[in-house]
């Protein structure tokens, strides 16, 4: 529950986010396009350079990812649900979900191929790099 | 022991005997059931345990089994990729929490990986707890790997089982006692004793591979069954034996009461001789029997009792009749008197309607010759037939053949009896003839032969020869009437024509005479003559010529068969008999000879040419004279030259002993 307040709180503060798609040092590419990057949350681009890349979302009533759906996946909520529904019987699945952005931030330290985003910009030293950045409206 | 067994009651026996028998099939069964089924139901018991086992076995291992399932169904949950951040959002933690706390049993899951721990589900357990070994826990570990990359294993989940819950398995019955071995180097659960009881155990599969499941059960439980079947067979041997006590109580008084009735009834007949008396018993079974046979049998022997007392009298009857028969019998004089006797008793005693006696020269036809009367006719001198009885309407029952053939063989004898008689008679009065002509006719020649010699012998001058002629013509003439007088006095001692007198007589003077009698002839012979005399009383009552004449007779023997060497005479007193012995060292008689010594005329070696060896009269005279007073002789002698020993034995008239006895010995 603090969490929630906390995030509220934040969220209310920092009002109009920004996103950032961010990723593992070494993931293969430097920067992705839109496009990309709504192929690899829809799951429809699973691997780069070899490697299965590894989509991390947040859990469903985060409002970050309600602005993410938004504004970079460009879709609303009804469509993602008819979308996983179908995609559902073609073998895809919906990206991994993390509770909170430190979690993401782990799994991307941890995981090469991990890709995520999150509000704030990574710091030095979390051995991450930003890939694309959009802004919340 | 075996005379307590034979005087005891039946009902006691019969008790003792179906207790023996109860009792032993008791035991046997008992004894069986205690052998036999125990191992039944042990057996049954263990197959029981077996199963029970396998259940529990099947069912640890299938807990064991789900558990790690679910171990390894926790590590395969994509959730798990969390671990890979260190589970910093709790949902790792929050779901083993929950999934240790829906299975319960104390168990732990915690996540690790190689250097630390992860997530838990209780807050006890951190990394540095784990790395130690542990027994308290069975571990059973799930490797997890990452859900986007399989290959990636980030942690493992690992699932504590308490081994407590394993020490501490429960059965649904406190006697049974459930446990597990573990494999060989462990050593951590204790083993409680399993000493009698059944025990059965099981190697487990799976998680709990190589260790045991075991379980027992106290054998005295598994055999309570048994005991109690054996209490209720032990009371029911005890009930039956006292309904059996009952029964056989109440059944041997109605058996031994009757009997004990029937032998008083006994004892009481003995006791009075009453045959009348009868056992009186209600029952109809075999002593019922027993009882009425037993009262017939005592109505026959009273009515054989009575008929023996009748035929008793009846014979006592006609033993009475007979031995009148007999008396009268005897008694007849006449031939014709004893059949006229015979006929009338014959009739009375056999109870004949008519009896007849046909004389045999009477010829009747168509006679029965039924008891004809044979005698022995000493004329004749064969056996002849007298005439025959005829007897009409007999009893058969009083008088048989037999004995009317003992009647007849009694006539014959009676009727022979009176034939002899006659006969003796005539004899006898020949023989007092013959003596009357001896004593007349002999004596008075032989009298005047004897005188005319001594008168010549004694007026006339003879020549020696002439001399010695006359004196043998006297001497001859004296041994002939020395003879003739034997002869004489002899047949009058075998008529009993002589008698004793009674007078009183002193022995020692006797004794003296006679030696001055025989003195001259002693002293012919140039003989040793030994006289004593042992006698208290020399006066005693007796007839002094027999007496006299028998010593004479008795030394004169002596002196004349020695020819030298001495007599010895001795006179004693016993008590009242008196003894008169002469003992001699003559020639002896020959011991064949000696039981003809008192026939008269008898001689030891006969000698014709000496006449003064007598007439042989001497010795049988002396007897006859002996038993005149009362006494008798003996004449002992070893052998030929061994000497004789003559004795006299007597006794005084006044003597009050009766000598028979002693008299008859000879």
């Amino acid at each position: 529950m603090k969490k929630i307040i906390f995030v509220l709180i934040v969220a209310t503060c920092l009002y109009p986010w920004e996103i950032f798609i961010v990723a593992n040092k070494r993931f293969p590419k430097n920067d992705l396009t839109p496009k990309a990057v709504k192929a690899i949350f829809l799951d429809k681009k699973r691997f780069s350079g070899g490697k299965k890349i590894l989509a991390i979302n947040y859990a469903f009533n985060d409002p970050l990812r309600e602005c993410f759906e938004r504004t970079v996946l460009k879709k609303s909520r009804r469509q993602l649900e008819l979308y996983w529904l179908k995609a559902h019987y073609k073998g895809k699945r919906p990206p991994k979900v993390v509770k909170s952005e430190k979690m993401l931030l782990k799994y991307l330290q941890k995981v090469d191929m991990a890709v995520g985003y999150t509000a704030t910009p990574p710091k030095e030293g979390d051995m991450t790099k930003i890939l694309y950045k959009s802004r919340c409206e | 022991m075996k005379n307590f067994w034979s005087r005891l009651s039946i009902a006691y026996k019969i008790f003792v005997a179906m207790l023996i028998v109860f009792s032993t099939v008791q035991i046997i069964t008992i004894a069986y059931i205690w052998k036999v089924e125990s191992k039944i139901l042990i057996e049954k018991e263990e197959k029981n345990l077996k199963r029970q086992l396998f259940e529990k076995a099947l069912f640890l291992n299938t807990h064991m089994a789900s558990l790690a399932k679910e171990t390894r169904f926790l590590a395969g949950l994509e959730v798990m990729d969390d671990l890979i951040a260190k589970d910093i959002d709790k949902r790792v933690s929050t779901i083993l929490k929950r999934r240790a706390d829906d299975l319960g049993e104390d168990i732990v899951i915690v996540a690790m990986n190689d250097d630390s721990l992860l997530a838990s589900s209780s807050k006890r357990f951190d990394s540095k707890n784990l790395k130690k070994p542990n027994l308290d826990y069975l571990y059973l570990y799930a490797p997890v790997f990452a859900s986007f990359d399989k290959k990636k294993m980030i942690a493992t989940i690992t699932m504590l089982y308490p081994l407590k819950n394993l020490s501490n398995l429960k059965t649904d019955d406190p006697n049974k006692i459930l446990w597990l071995t573990p494999p060989k180097p462990l050593n951590i659960f204790k083993k409680p004793s399993v000493k009698d009881t059944i025990f059965v155990s099981q190697k487990l599969n799976g998680v709990l591979k190589d260790w045991t499941l075991n379980l027992s059960f106290a054998k005295k439980e598994a055999l309570s069954t048994l005991k109690h079947i054996q209490k209720i067979l032990f009371y029911t041997f005890l009930f039956t034996i006292i309904l059996l006590a009952g029964a056989i109580f109440l059944l041997s008084k109605r058996l031994t009461n009757p009997i004990n009735k029937l032998s008083l009834t006994v004892t009481e007949i003995i006791k009075t001789k009453d045959y009348t008396k009868q056992a009186k018993i209600d029952s109809k079974d075999e002593i019922g029997q027993l009882c009425d046979s037993f009262n017939k049998l005592i109505i026959k022997t009273a009515k054989l009792m009575e008929d023996i007392r009748k035929q008793e009298k009846i014979h006592h009857i006609q033993l009475m009749e007979l031995i009148h028969f007999f008396n009268d019998l005897i008694n007849t004089k006449t031939e014709d008197e004893t059949i006229k006797t015979a006929l009338l008793h014959i009739k009375t005693f056999s109870k004949a309607s008519d009896a007849n006696y046909i004389p045999a020269d009477k010829n009747i036809k168509n006679l029965k010759k039924d008891f004809p009367i044979k005698m022995y006719d000493y004329d004749t001198k064969e056996i002849k037939t007298l005439g025959y009885f005829l007897l009409d309407g007999v009893d058969e029952r009083l008088i048989g053949k037999k004995l009317f053939g003992s009647f007849c063989k009694m006539i014959k004898l009676q009727l022979e009896h009176i034939q002899l008689l006659k006969t003796t008679t005539k004899a006898l009065e020949a023989k007092s003839t013959f003596l009357s002509i001896i004593s007349h006719d002999l004596k008075t020649p032989l009298g005047s032969i004897l005188n005319l010699t001594q008168h010549l012998m004694i007026n006339q001058n003879f020549t020696e020869d002439e001399y010695a002629m006359l004196r043998r013509i006297e001497v001859s003439a004296e041994h002939l009437l020395s003879m003739i007088n034997n002869i004489l006095q002899l047949s009058k001692l075998e008529s009993n024509s002589i008698t004793p007198h009674r007078e009183t007589v002193n022995l020692n003077t006797v004794l003296d005479e006679i030696f001055d009698i025989l003195e001259p002839l002693i002293q012919e012979k140039n003989l040793n003559l030994v006289k004593s005399s042992h006698i208290k009383n020399s006066e005693i009552s007796s007839d002094e010529n027999i007496l006299k004449q028998i010593f004479i007779n008795l030394l004169s023997n002596a002196i004349k068969f020695t020819r030298k060497g001495k007599i010895d005479v001795m006179l004693k007193q016993d008590k009242d008999t008196y003894i008169f012995k002469v003992t001699d060292s003559g020639r002896g008689i020959d011991p064949k000879r000696q039981r003809f010594l008192f026939q008269p005329f008898y001689q030891t070696n006969v000698d014709m040419n000496n006449l003064q060896n007598g007439s042989g009269l001497g010795l049988a005279l002396s007897q006859k004279m002996a038993r005149l007073l009362q006494g008798y002789i003996t004449i002992y002698s070893e052998g030929n030259q061994k000497g004789t020993t003559a004795t006299f034995t007597f006794k005084s008239f006044d003597s009050k002993t009766d000598s028979s006895d002693s008299l008859y010995q000879f």
